[in-house]
């Protein structure tokens, strides 16, 4: 693989440098030599075409020129496709309960504070959870799909509320014709029996939060005595994992600089029998514990290659490799999505505090500024337009002219407002990676997209 | 000469190939294929059953080509029923005139959705499809899907150039009783004149010659293109001819003299 850009070695560059690198016809294309073939992934529309070698010489005459190089993928038959700079703003169809902002973990990074975001602990009222849930299937009207997700803290430390909450929801949704569907992330230690049997019954998306093999995640949670999680959460997880069936049990992982081999790590977990894996690294804590640096950001790209390398592997055999990220960002350049935002949050998707407040996302809870309404009035129309407005990517420096914005959106605001845009080099090397992947996917196993080979 | 090769989807549904003029493209064009102004995707769907010739309007089989798709018990005339399991015709259920749910008559469903998995998944393979012949029970049959796609564009070794504008409407007024049940013009009702009868309403078939006869009104559920061609409609020669005075104006559902 030989990608345009120098990812894995080489200096840090600053934003700067990265703005003078990226801001001319690189923010129209981005160009690649794979073992598939030269390709070009051209940004607007996130199209991506195989070249011969006179267009891919062509275009790589136009890398410092973005007229030129619009001009010549117009001239080739492609055709852009701009993104508007205003968002069409989507209903909101999620929301995630911060039912308990407690925790009885300690896990040092944790944005949350040990789940009361900065202030004296709470848990939230059953009159609260179900208020949020009756406006969100109201307004979203008949006929569409909800998502009601439960966060905390730890969830689990309000079941009442959350059982009770979930039953009210499916009975709502029913008389108004709704769809809903759950999720939950939990850190899995005070799982039991029964909700393995709750979460089946109703379909739930559960994800849990393990950092790593035994030693390492023992390390990030410990809880509140200083005692590793993992053999709990494991023995504790083990019947959900074998009840599966409409409920889905995942793991997400946060990447802290002492994380271990993250090979390693996915097979152990594929291998107990979650649904999937997703990685993702630590890139901004209330206390700088555990942040990523560049050093660690570069290391962790290797590994999640490593990662995806076997997950090529696995498909040329047909063979089950759910590492998350990578399966996501297939299917999105199979799609060419593109997006202005990163995410949903405070666009399709709010966070609910405990005393039923709107925050732009679970993990603005409690931040004043990124406040978007409360139960009384309902989601801040006002808040969410200049939300989306003003987090919109093309309003982003230096991602107005990155190649990767569409792909992007910019990276996660929580992170991008508390650390700024740390991360870039890291997920473009990791989207170039992808985008490889994916050439050298459609080439060899198009069956991977459902297309017959 | 240089070119691209769109290997996503959107760079599939984007990219205009070499030579196409701007209209060639859905996204460009008004894009009703069925038959279509710009391009006309039946004549394609007629081969993509390898052996056997077929029309999409009726699910119907036009031709047999191969003696072995022949043995298999194919025959000219038969209709589509299904197609490796993806129904081709479904059941229409609506309300009757008392608000009652009923079965209202099946349809054929448009092959561009109803084969669209086939195509995709089966292109080159060979599928179980069923057949029927009115009255009798249905046979099933193996058949080959063509393979007319590659990279995402029609194969010009499979589709000639020029395939998918030979068969387009010359002159273009015959577009206006070319389609299969009366959509086209879209603007244009298919049902006008309607006035309450009971209690349901009569009107004519906008097609008809005359369409002042009271005794021609028809409740809406009898206007159907079933009766396509019939001497009291107005023909292809009609509409070449004078086109405006036969179709005139239909303001607020009814002729304008
Ligand atoms: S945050 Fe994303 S879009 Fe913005 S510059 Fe970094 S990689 Fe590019």
């Amino acid at each position: 693989m030989n990608i345009s850009l120098p990812i894995i070695d080489g200096p840090v560059a600053t934003a700067q440098d990265e703005v003078a690198r990226i801001s001319r016809g690189l923010s129209e294309a981005f160009l690649f030599d794979s073992d598939a073939g030269k390709y070009a992934f051209v940004v607007q529309g996130s199209q991506l075409f195989r070249t011969d070698e006179k267009t891919y010489a062509m275009l790589s005459d136009c890398k410092d020129d973005e007229q030129a190089m619009r001009a010549a993928l117009k001239s080739l038959g492609c055709r852009l496709k701009p993104v508007a700079d205003k968002p069409v703003p989507n209903p909101v169809s999620a929301i995630s309960l911060a039912v308990s902002q407690k925790c009885n973990l300690a896990c040092s990074y944790c944005y949350a504070e040990q789940g009361g975001f900065g202030q004296p602990q709470r848990s939230m009222s059953e009159e609260v959870a179900i208020g949020a849930i009756e406006r969100l299937i109201r307004d979203v009207g008949t006929g569409n799909r909800v998502n009601i997700a439960f966060m905390g803290g730890e969830p689990l430390m309000n079941r009442r509320v959350l059982k009770s909450a979930t039953q009210h929801a499916v009975k709502f949704a029913t008389d108004h014709h709704v769809d809903v569907g759950f999720s939950i992330t939990t850190n899995g230690t005070l799982l039991t029996p029964e909700d393995g049997d709750f979460f089946e019954e109703h379909g739930f998306a559960v994800t849990l939060s393990v950092d790593g093999l035994p030693s390492e995640h023992d390390h990030a949670r410990p809880d509140k005595q200083g005692n590793g999680t993992f053999n709990r959460l494991m023995d504790r997880v083990r019947p959900l994992l074998r009840q599966q069936r409409r409920m889905q049990v995942s793991v997400r992982s946060t990447v802290t600089p002492s994380s271990g081999s993250l090979v390693e790590f996915l097979q152990n977990m594929i291998d107990r029998g979650f649904h999937s894996v997703g990685v993702s690294p630590l890139l901004s804590s209330p206390t700088g514990n555990g942040e990523m640096n560049n050093r660690s950001l570069k290391r962790m790209l290797r590994q999640m290659i490593e990662c995806g390398d076997e997950f090529q592997r696995a498909v040329a055999a047909r063979r089950r490799y759910p590492f998350l990220n990578i399966v996501n960002a297939m299917q999105e350049i199979h799609r060419g999505s593109q997006r202005a935002l990163p995410c949903g949050a405070g666009d399709s998707y709010v966070g609910v505090g405990a005393e039923g407040d709107y925050y732009a996302c679970h993990r603005f809870v409690n931040d004043d500024e990124r406040w978007m309404g409360d139960l009384q009035s309902g989601v801040s129309e006002t808040a969410r337009t200049q939300w989306t407005s003003n987090r919109h990517v093309h309003m982003q420096e230096p991602c107005r002219s990155c190649w990767a914005r569409y792909l992007c959106g910019g990276g996660c605001h929580h992170e991008v407002i508390h650390r700024g845009r740390s991360a870039c080099e890291f997920i473009r090397g990791w989207l170039a990676y992808c985008l490889d992947a994916y050439a050298k996917l459609s080439a060899h196993s198009p069956w991977y997209f459902g297309v017959a080979d | 000469m240089p070119s691209l090769q769109p290997t996503n989807l959107t760079a599939q549904s984007l990219y205009r190939g070499r030579g196409n003029p701007p209209s060639a493209h859905p996204i460009t064009s008004i894009s009703n294929c069925f038959p279509g102004l710009e391009f006309d995707f039946r004549v394609i769907w007629k081969n993509v059953f390898v052996g056997i010739e077929v029309h999409e309007a009726f699910n119907y089989v036009i031709d047999v080509n191969d003696p072995a798709i022949a043995a298999q018990g194919v025959e000219p005339a038969m209709r589509i029923l299904d197609v490796d399991g993806d129904a081709m015709q479904v059941d229409v259920v609506g309300p009757d005139p008392a608000g009652n749910q009923r079965v209202l008559g099946d349809n054929n469903l448009e092959w561009t959705n109803a084969l669209a998995r086939i195509v995709q998944q089966h292109s080159g393979n060979t599928v179980r499809c069923r057949f029927v012949t009115e009255g009798a029970a249905p046979i099933s049959a193996d058949l080959t899907i063509r393979d007319f796609f590659k990279d995402g564009q029609l194969d010009p070794a499979v589709i000639p150039a020029g395939t998918l504008t030979q068969g387009l409407c010359s002159p273009w007024q015959a577009d206006y009783r070319e389609c299969g049940c009366y959509y086209w013009a879209a603007s244009r009702p298919d049902f006008v004149n309607a006035e309450p009868d009971g209690g349901g309403t009569k009107g004519h078939n906008w097609m008809l010659k005359d369409r002042t006869d009271a005794n021609k009104a028809l409740t809406d559920n009898q206007v159907t293109w079933d009766r396509i061609g019939a001497a009291d409609q107005i023909s292809y020669e009609d509409l070449y001819q004078a086109w405006e005075e036969h179709l005139k104006f239909i303001i607020g559902g009814n002729d304008q003299s």
